[in-house]
């Protein structure tokens, strides 16, 4: 599938699909007063019929904030690649949480969960 | 001065609500010192703005962030129209009678089954607050004018760690 370039905001982060090394990242704070508005065209894009990320891409997710209406737009986000996960593509989700950030490392239990797939959790660079 | 007391009244644009979310992450830093709930705490706020921007009939809001001894409270007041005032009343008494197994269940019900509602709300923002260690969430409405009502809604939390 083609990149995909989505420039962050002071209220959405920057989104990001690199075709060339399959990744897909999520990258900022993510308070828009409507979060569906702003995630369900990329979830249509990201996984349009006989168009979807390439096996073994990663989905990297490094927000310092979110509220809950974007909690739930990230889910129907994961709920996707849990699809291709459970299809076989090997797909993985890496989550970052800062030092001691209960927010972010229950999310990702959260999400780990309700998913039913393990999230890579990874130490905020 | 009343020390741990922002106070903001005015237009709730989605600048304002970021710039405030700025505002607390640092004075909840300040007043707190470094602790791993910080954005939880901050997060109680960031949900009742989302609330108040979202269902209000004139974008002004009355916001307060006060800390007083080992408790932190938050308050908000906004008009709205019946039916989003009403929404808000019934949604936090139910919320309130909730033991945490029934958050959990209600929380788990909203993000797998149900949609986004017009406005853009997930229907999660007071079940965050409740499950994120809101101690007490209240909401009172009351009739203002032009068929509007003010809606006041404050949550009360500890600030002990357990």
């Amino acid at each position: 599938m083609e990149a995909l370039n989505i420039a962050a905001t002071k209220n959405t982060p920057a989104i990001t699909f690199d075709p060339a090394s399959n990744r897909f990242s999520v990258i900022g704070i993510s308070v828009p007063e409507n979060a569906s508005e702003f995630y369900q065209p990329i979830i249509e894009r990201l996984f349009r019929v006989g168009d979807t990320p390439a096996p073994g891409s990663v989905f990297h997710f490094r927000l310092n904030y979110f509220n809950s209406s974007s909690l739930k737009a990230i889910y129907m986000l994961l709920s996707e690649v849990k699809k291709g996960i459970d299809s076989g593509h090997g797909y993985v989700i890496e989550w970052c949480v800062e030092q001691d950030d209960e927010f972010m490392q229950e999310a990702a239990e959260t999400f780990s969960e309700l998913l039913g797939v393990p999230l890579t959790v990874l130490p905020m660079e | 001065m009343e020390k741990n007391l922002l106070e903001y009244k005015g237009q709730l644009t989605s600048e304002v609500r970021i710039q405030l979310l700025d505002l607390l992450n640092c004075i909840a830093l300040f007043n707190l010192g470094q602790r791993s709930d910080l954005k939880k705490l901050v997060g109680i706020a960031l949900e009742l703005l989302d609330n108040a921007q979202r269902y209000n009939a004139s974008n002004d809001v009355d916001f307060q962030w006060r800390i007083q001894d080992d408790t932190l409270i938050v308050s908000i007041s906004n008009t709205a129209n019946q039916s989003d005032a009403q929404r808000l009343v019934d949604c936090v008494r139910t919320i309130s009678q909730m033991n945490e197994e029934q958050l959990t269940a209600a929380f788990k019900d909203q993000m797998l089954n149900q949609g986004f509602g017009e406005k853009g709300g997930a229907g999660l923002g007071m079940l965050q607050i409740a499950r994120k260690g809101g101690r007490r969430i209240t909401a009172d409405i009351e009739p203002a004018s032009n068929d509007l009502f003010r809606c006041t809604s404050q949550v009360t939390t500890s600030l002990k760690r357990a």
